[in-house]
This record gives C-alpha cells, sequence and structure tokens, in this order.
C-alpha cells in the first residue's frame, strides 16, 4: 500500500515538473524564423509519423471513459491507466517533434505559433490528467478531459491547415454549408463579354491564389508579403511593394518571378509549378496599365496577342456550361452558313485561325465576277470578318457603303477596284480598321476630304493614284497625323539612275 | 483525314466480304493509329466546309498569306557578297589554320590540295542603310533595301555536295522523295484561288558559270502526298503549260464534255481500286482545264506599265531570266498563288570566281530590289513572305590557283547567308556571326531545318503538327530532329 502511494506521488511529482517544463517552453520564444540544419531538423520531420498516436489515444480514452461511466462494473475500466499513460507518452512525443520541426523548418508565421502554443497546452492538459485521476474526487478530471478532447479538435484543424491551407476542408463544401460557415460564396461570373472582366479579381487574383497566396497570406506572411488583397501587392513586403503601377521593371512581384528558375530568389520555390508566358504576360500588361483594382478588360489599353488568348481562354472556362454549349452551336452554325457561301459563290472565307470565330475574306477566284452586290451577299455576316482582300475586284464607290457595316474590319485591301473615292469616308464607321489599301485606284484629289475623315487608320497605300502627285496629298496628312501615307516616292528611294548602270557595268 | 480511316470508308460492301481479313486489319488499325480529330478539325474537318487544305485551318494566325521563294541553286559565295571579313586581306595566300577548319570533311574536289591559301574577296563592302548591314558592290540594289529584310549569317547544313544539300532544304531530307516545302505548304494550307495552281516553279536562265547542277522535278515534288501537290513548273517559251491549249478543231466545249466522260470513268476505276491518286488525277485534269483561261492571263504581261519594268530592271522584259521571273511571281502573288519558287542557277563558283560571280549577281540584284519594293508599293509586303538563298556556303580557302585577281572556292556547309522578309519578319536584322575566316558559326546557329519551320511558322502552321503517314512514318518537313523557329529575325 505504502508503495502504491509512493508511485502515485512519483506521478505528481513527474506530472508537476513537466507542466512547468511546458508552461516555461510556452513562453520561452523559441521560434525565430531562421531554418536550422542540424539533427532538430531531421528529427522534427517525424512530427507528422507520431501527432496521429496522440488524437487516436486521446480519442480512445474519452471513449473507455464513457463507457466505464455507464457500465461501472465493466472491465475496460481496467486498461484506463494504460491508455492514459500512452496517450500522455505520445503527446509529449509530438509536442517534442513539431517544436523541433518548426525550430528546425525555421517557421514562426502566427498560425505554427498558435498550433504550437495550443499543442503545448493538450500536452499540459494530458498530463495534468495524469495527475488528476490519481485523486479520489474525478470531477475535475472529467471537465479537463472534455478541454483536452475541444482543444485537441482546434490544435489538429491548425496543424492540418499548416500543412494544406487554410481552406482546405471546406474548398469543395456544398454552397449552403460554406454560406452557413459564413465562407466566401463563389460567385458565378455573368459577365456576357469578355470586355466586362474585371482584371484584378477575375484575371489576376485567380493566377495568385493558385501559385503565391498559400504562403503570402495573412496567417503566413512569407517576407511579410500579402497577395491575398489588392492593398497587398500595393503594400508589398520586406523589399518593398511587389507591385508598382505603371512601372513593370521596379515591381518585386514581376522581378521575381521571372528570375531563371534555378535561382534563389526565384517564386514560386521549391519545384512549385512556375508562372507559364501567359501569365506573367498577363500580370506584366495588367501592371504597365496602371495595376488597377477594379478597371475591366475593356476599359484597359489594347492588349498584346499572347494576353488576349489568356483573357479568352480564361473567359471560356469563367462562363457556364449551358452558355459554352449555346455558344459553340452558334459557332457551329456560323460555319456552316459561312461555308455554304463559300460553296455557291467561290469566295474564300477562312478563320483566321484553327476555332476562331474571326474570318477572312478573299475574292482571287472570283474577283472578274465580284461587285458591289456580290459584296452584300456577305453582309448578313459582316461582323465575323476582320480582314477582306478585295483586290483587283469590281467592286465601286457604291459598295463602300455595304463595307461599312463590316464594323470588326481591321486590314481592307481595295486595290486595284473601280473605286474613286467619293464614298470613302463611310469607313470613319470602322473603328478597328488599321489598314486600307488603295493601290493602283483611280481615287484623286477630291477624295481626300473623305479619307480624311478615317483619322483611325494606321496605314494607307495610295501608290500608283492619281491622287499621289495631287497637291491636296500634303493636305491628307495633315489630317492623318497617326497613319502612315505609303506613296512611290515614299517606298521606292533608289533615285541614282546609275544603281541599274552600275551593276551592269562588269557585264 | 487519316489515309487508312479514308481508305477504308471507299470499301464496299463487295470488296470488304471478298477481303474480309484484309478489311478488319485494316479497320482495327485505323483505330490504333493516332487520331487528328481535335476539337478545331471537328469544326472544320479537312476537304469540307470552309476548310482549305488538310489542316482544315491554319494551326494560328498567319502572318504570311504568300511566300516567293528566289533559290539561289550552286551556292553563292557569302565571302563575296554578306559577309564581310576584311582581316582576310592581310592572310592573302597564308594557310587557313587547322584549328579553325578542325579537321571538317571536305569534298574530293580539294580534300587533295596540298595546301589551303586563304582567298580574300577581291570586291569592296560598305555599311548601308540604318541598320549598317555590310554589303558587296556587286548587290548594289539589294544593299538599297536591306532595311526592308533580315539577313541570316548563320545558316548551316550537313550537306557537302549539291545535290543531297538542295534536296536536304527543299525537302528536309537528303534521301529523295520527300514533299518538298511548296507542295507541304499546298497539301496543309490549301489555294488562295483555284483556277491557278498553289505552288509554281519558275526556271530562270543564268549569265554566269554555264556548267550549272541539273535541276530535277523531285525537288518541288510531292513525295508521297497527293500529287496534285507538286509544283507546276511553268516554261517562259510558248505555252507556259505544255499541252495546255486545246488542239485544232477542239473547242472549250468539247473539251469540257471530254473532260467529264473521264471524270467518270475515272470515278469507276476509283470505286474499283480505291486508290487516292485516281482522284488526285481528275482534279489535275480540271485544273489544268481552269487553267486554259487563268495562265495566259497570268503570262501575259502586256498590261504590266513601263515603271514596273524599270522597277525590276531592263531584264525584266526578256522571257526567262530572273527578273521576268520576279514579275511573274508577283504577279502570281497578287493573283493568288499560294507559293512561288524561283530557281536562278549558277552559283557553283569553283574557280573564275571574279570572272562569273558578278554576272550571277547582276542578273538577281535589280530583281530582288524590283520585287520587294514592288510588294511594298501595293501593301503585299506585309503579308507575302520573301526567302533569298542557295543550298550551303562558300570556303574561304582559295580551289585552285590563287593570284591577286583571280580565285575559286570550294562548298562550305558550316555557315552562309540567307535572306528573308515581309510577312513577320523584323526589317533592317542581321542575325548570327561567323568567325573571322566564315568558317564557324560563333553566335545564333540556324540549321536549314529551323529555317523551314520559321516559314510553315509564317505562314501560321507548326511544324510538329504537319504531317503524312507514310510507310508507317509520321513524315514532317523537318524531319524528326528538333528545330526551332528563328525568333530572333521575326517581330
Amino acid at each position: 500500500m505504502a508503495e502504491k502511494k509512493g508511485s502515485i506521488l512519483a506521478v505528481q511529482l513527474l506530472g508537476g515538473l513537466c507542466m512547468v517544463v511546458l508552461w516555461w517552453l510556452s513562453g520561452y520564444g523559441l521560434l525565430d524564423g531562421e531554418p536550422q540544419d542540424t539533427l532538430w531538423r531531421f528529427l522534427g520531420r517525424f512530427h507528422p509519423v507520431v501527432l496521429h498516436l496522440p488524437i487516436g489515444m486521446l480519442v480512445l480514452l474519452l471513449v473507455l471513459e464513457f463507457m466505464g461511466l455507464r457500465r461501472p462494473d465493466s472491465k475496460v475500466s481496467e486498461l484506463i491507466p494504460l491508455v492514459l499513460g500512452v496517450t500522455i507518452a505520445v503527446t509529449l512525443l509530438a509536442v517534442a517533434t513539431g517544436t523541433m520541426l518548426a525550430y528546425g523548418e525555421g517557421a514562426d508565421e502566427p498560425l505554427v505559433q498558435d498550433h504550437m502554443r495550443n499543442g503545448i497546452w493538450l500536452a499540459m492538459a494530458t498530463v495534468m490528467l495524469g495527475v488528476l485521476r490519481t485523486l479520489p474526487s474525478r470531477g475535475t478530471y472529467y471537465l479537463v478531459l472534455l478541454a483536452a478532447g475541444a482543444l485537441m479538435v482546434i490544435t489538429s484543424h491548425q496543424g492540418g491547415s499548416i500543412t494544406h491551407g487554410r481552406d482546405y476542408l471546406t474548398e469543395y463544401a456544398p454552397e449552403p454549408l460554406r454560406r452557413l460557415l459564413g465562407l466566401e460564396v463563389e460567385e458565378e461570373v455573368t459577365a456576357a463579354r469578355v470586355e466586362d472582366l474585371v482584371v484584378f479579381e477575375h484575371l489576376v487574383q485567380p493566377i495568385m491564389e493558385q501559385n503565391c497566396v498559400s504562403c503570402h497570406n495573412p496567417d503566413k506572411l512569407k517576407g511579410e508579403l500579402n497577395l491575398e488583397t489588392f492593398s497587398g501587392h500595393l503594400a508589398g513586403g520586406e523589399l518593398g511593394p511587389a507591385v508598382v503601377p505603371f512601372d513593370v521593371d521596379a515591381s518585386e512581384l514581376l522581378f521575381r518571378i521571372t528570375l531563371p528558375e534555378d535561382d534563389e530568389e526565384f517564386m514560386p520555390p521549391d519545384e512549385k509549378t512556375p508562372l507559364n508566358e501567359e501569365e506573367i504576360s498577363l500580370l506584366a500588361w495588367w501592371i504597365a496599365q496602371g495595376a488597377s483594382a477594379d478597371q475591366t478588360v475593356g476599359a484597359l489599353g489594347p492588349m498584346p496577342a499572347q494576353v488576349d488568348d489568356y483573357v479568352t481562354s480564361v473567359f471560356k472556362q469563367m462562363i457556364t456550361p449551358e452558355e459554352r454549349a449555346r455558344l459553340e452551336d452558334a459557332q457551329r452554325e456560323l460555319y456552316a452558313t459561312l461555308a455554304s457561301i463559300r460553296a455557291e459563290y467561290g469566295i474564300l472565307i477562312q478563320p483566321v485561325e484553327a476555332g476562331a470565330d474571326e474570318f477572312t475574306i478573299e475574292t482571287h477566284a472570283v474577283r472578274n465576277a465580284f461587285d458591289d452586290g456580290m459584296l452584300k451577299l456577305l453582309e448578313p455576316h459582316a461582323r465575323s470578318f476582320v480582314a477582306a482582300d478585295l483586290s483587283g475586284t469590281r467592286l465601286t464607290d457604291g459598295g463602300v457603303s455595304s463595307l461599312a457595316n463590316f464594323v470588326q474590319l481591321r486590314s481592307l485591301n481595295l486595290s486595284r477596284t473601280e473605286l474613286v473615292g467619293s464614298t470613302l469616308g463611310e469607313l470613319a464607321a470602322l473603328p478597328d480598321l488599321e489598314s486600307l489599301n488603295l493601290y493602283g485606284t483611280k481615287i484623286d484629289g477630291a477624295a481626300v476630304e473623305q479619307l480624311g475623315q478615317l483619322t483611325q487608320l494606321k496605314q494607307l497605300f495610295l501608290t500608283q493614284t492619281p491622287l499621289e502627285d495631287a497637291e491636296a496629298l500634303e493636305q491628307l496628312r495633315q489630317a492623318l497625323p497617326n497613319c502612315d501615307v505609303q506613296t512611290t516616292a515614299q517606298i521606292s528611294p533608289l533615285t541614282e539612275a546609275d544603281k541599274t548602270a552600275k551593276s551592269y557595268e562588269s557585264s | 483525314m487519316d489515309p487508312i480511316e479514308h481508305y477504308v470508308n471507299l470499301e464496299t460492301r463487295r470488296k470488304f466480304l471478298g477481303k474480309l481479313a484484309m478489311g478488319f486489319g485494316t479497320a482495327a488499325m485505323s483505330s490504333l493509329l493516332p487520331g487528328s480529330a481535335t476539337a478545331a478539325t471537328s469544326l472544320n474537318p479537312p476537304g469540307q466546309g470552309l476548310s482549305n487544305g488538310m489542316l482544315g485551318a491554319t494551326h494560328f494566325a498567319p502572318k504570311a498569306k504568300r511566300g516567293i521563294y528566289l533559290f539561289m541553286s550552286g551556292a553563292p559565295s557569302q565571302l563575296d557578297m554578306f559577309d564581310y571579313k576584311p582581316r582576310m586581306t592581310d592572310l592573302f595566300d597564308t594557310d587557313l589554320p587547322e584549328s579553325i577548319r578542325n579537321g571538317q570533311r571536305l569534298t574530293t574536289m580539294t580534300s587533295g590540295q596540298s595546301r589551303f591559301p586563304i582567298a580574300p574577296s577581291i570586291y569592296d563592302f560598305q555599311q548601308h542603310g540604318k541598320s549598317g548591314a555590310w554589303v558587296s558592290e556587286l548587290l548594289p540594289n539589294t544593299a538599297s533595301i536591306v532595311d526592308d529584310i533580315a539577313i541570316i549569317k548563320s545558316m548551316w547544313t550537313e550537306a557537302i555536295n549539291h545535290d543531297p544539300a538542295i534536296t536536304y532544304i527543299q525537302t528536309g531530307n537528303q534521301i529523295p522523295g520527300r514533299p518538298s516545302l511548296g507542295a507541304w505548304l499546298s497539301y496543309g494550307l490549301g489555294s488562295l484561288n483555284d483556277n491557278l495552281p498553289t505552288f509554281v516553279v519558275l526556271n530562270s536562265t543564268w549569265t554566269g558559270r554555264q556548267e550549272a547542277q541539273a535541276l530535277f522535278t523531285r525537288l518541288w515534288g510531292a513525295g508521297p502526298l497527293p500529287s496534285q501537290h507538286q509544283g507546276v513548273a511553268l516554261r517562259s517559251d510558248g505555252d507556259p503549260v505544255l499541252y495546255l491549249s486545246n488542239p485544232h478543231g477542239v473547242s472549250g466545249d468539247i473539251r469540257r464534255l471530254m473532260l467529264d466522260g473521264v471524270s467518270e470513268i475515272n470515278e469507276d476505276i476509283f470505286h474499283e481500286f480505291g486508290d487516292p491518286e485516281t482522284h488526285a488525277r481528275i482534279s489535275q485534269y480540271e485544273m489544268a482545264f481552269r487553267m486554259q483561261s487563268s495562265v495566259p492571263e497570268l503570262t501575259d504581261l502586256s498590261d504590266e506599265p513601263d515603271y514596273i519594268f524599270d522597277l525590276y530592271g531592263p531584264d525584266s522584259r526578256v522571257p526567262g531570266t530572273f527578273a521576268y521571273n520576279c514579275l511573274m511571281s508577283r504577279r502570281m502573288a497578287e493573283k493568288g498563288v499560294r507559293f512561288s519558287q524561283i530557281f536562278h542557277r549558277g552559283w557553283d563558283q569553283h574557280g573564275a570566281l571574279p570572272k562569273d560571280l558578278p554576272n550571277q549577281c547582276r542578273d538577281v540584284d535589280r530583281a530582288c530590289y524590283g520585287l520587294i519594293t514592288d510588294l511594298k508599293q501595293r501593301g503585299m509586303y506585309d503579308d507575302t513572305l520573301v526567302v533569298w538563298g542557295g543550298e550551303f556556303g562558300r570556303t574561304v580557302y582559295c580551289q585552285g590557283e590563287l593570284t591577286q585577281t583571280n580565285y575559286g572556292r570550294d562548298h562550305h556547309p558550316r555557315c552562309y547567308t540567307m535572306w528573308m522578309g515581309g510577312a513577320g519578319v523584323k526589317r533592317g536584322v542581321v542575325y548570327g556571326e561567323t568567325d573571322e575566316f566564315s568558317y564557324n558559326i560563333t553566335k545564333d546557329p540556324v540549321h536549314i531545318r529551323d529555317l523551314n519551320a520559321t516559314i510553315l511558322n509564317q505562314f501560321g502552321v507548326d511544324h510538329q503538327q504537319l504531317n503524312f503517314q507514310h510507310q508507317g512514318l509520321d513524315l514532317k518537313l523537318t524531319g524528326v530532329e528538333e528545330a526551332h523557329i528563328v525568333k530572333g529575325v521575326l517581330s
């Protein structure tokens, strides 16, 4: 009997000592954020191996105690001291390895600190359970046991969050449950047009969430940087702002993701998938255009082709399956209609690339038959065409009013047609028209007033027309300051007649 | 469509039962072959709807609608035209250092020489244009367009003799029998104008060394591709295409009636044997019929004004010259011929280079200037790709006797110069560098395979994805070795 009293006292003393050590550990501030290449780091990595033991043991303990309470004469109660002892041992082991892991890896973010503190408290609670179970009164014991159970749930969830990210459990939770938990509910993007996408919210943010936020969030705050919010981008971290509006070169974020992959500073680090070219080009474009929080794709400046492709692909992912099916049906129908026009009239109609909704027109094969009337056949689908080569056809000034409906046209070749230019001003209705070719037509000085209205043009070919010799040409150049007006004099700089002569000298 | 699948679809029930084992065999095999039915082709299946060529649609938006390839057969001397090596003057008649030649294999024409004396170019070089590209006095007109083209000084190939080398650059393989670049373009992209051939070849007269290498039709052949994709070689004398005119007493209507009859018989033959070449033959007859009216219009230069002839130089009035062919090529590009290739021979200056090379250069110099300038003034330069060059380069060391005024140069595959322009090609750049002997490439090498991949790229074609199943291989223009798009010359 004395022996048993002695061992109880030993347990109580040992427990007290453990409590003191743990209490000291929880307040010591061991984590300094510096990785250690020591044995601690090696041993620390066994934390995930042992951490499930205290969870299981504690659950088992709760079950046994519950069964013992319901049927006090049951034999299961005899197991309880053993289970409790093992629970204490494995909890201490988990705390020890966990501490080594955090210290060794140099983790010091708030979530790790909380997890560690709660782990230590959990260990203290189990040790306390060991001591309390030696006392005759069990009231406090049961209370602490329940508290330990609750603490175990919280602590293990925190641990899981460190490994898998905070929203790992709820990421695919059904929408009603997410609402119940007060979590953010993904809104379906209702933007019907690509132009209505908000650049930051719909394009930049998803890239960040995919690649950056698992470390740069308010909990982990790697490098003091939070990329979860817009303001976090501008505020930046240890090295200053991550994003500097209008200045791609000064933006640390872009610098880090475009370093060589084997660079120590390269982001994202450690074998994580680097951002691809399109994603980088989108971020660069967004920054160059001022890194706005709420501007839409349509409101920002022109997109390089690569960015355009990326935005379109994101948009296609965002629309609902029904909408996508509808668009695909519409596309198939458009292809079939255009194919029937092509088959019937011999006009070459081609998608600009595989799967595109934009088409080009070429009329070489039917150039002698193609006139204003034939152009009208294409009018119902005018919006589908981005380039038209109508060179050498019988098109006249009367056809220009039809062309004014082809509002997506970027390039229009009317060279060697029967135009004289009296109606060309109507092409001012084509906002994207960049290039207009009037080579070899009969347009003359009288057309200057009409052409002068086409301020959207970047390139205008007037070579071999009466207009290029007209005095009014200078007037036209002034009316179109942003347009490269090409004339014979400009294209053919070879005025030294002797160049030919020289090249024939040797014969 | 997959050719085997195509063939299986053609099988009649009777034939299927007659050849049961074979029928099942091919059906099973076709399901094992990698399918080409992507989302894009299901939207635009090859040979139907809007599709224009076997690709259905280009892989990406093309920069080039058309191409004109100026082929200098025989290998022009880069050392006397574009690749300026001033230090060679000091090394006149000294031996080429072994460290530069580095044991490279030579042709049997010079491998027996006791020494390899350096022959500096006797031609004056100057920098031209904003790009400051060096061009020799042999090319005064080309020199005035250097700001419109990209000069690649670092081309290379493995072949050291003409026939393998020209077969290699034209078809992607030194062994004859593969489809040529133009045939691939015709097969993949189809025609811009069904009344004209998609791929036209023009052979030119020349005034340099008259003993020149023969050109074989396989250089513009279709290989195993359906034969309507081979280049149509136009003649410069008489009928541009032989036997194109109706015989005396045969009217167009009678010809039409006859063709319809022959077509019917051919269709029967096709149903019996299922050989796709029968369809190729039918389409060739039809093409010939349409060409009866379109080709004479194409080759009748009487509607060209004088200033156009002035642009291309006086030779352009003489049928068969390179200048005349350049003008023809421009006419064809304008009327919707997808790809034309002009061959100019006589560039093989093994000896008497100072006698022959100036004539060769004079043949092409003014015409190259004229072509580029004409395309520019018509607004066609933005979507027409122009390529100039030969099958390999020439050596810095002299073949035969070296004097102050006379020398010859042997074949040199390790570096040579080509240029390209138009359709998405950077203007006014000089790409790649060679060592001071113009012997080895020191920066940005461009294999002829890379050039071919780049040409396809400008037409909106991924060179990896334009292929043809033949004898168990997926044939590609660029072959099985890695090819790189030469991004440095693209804008």
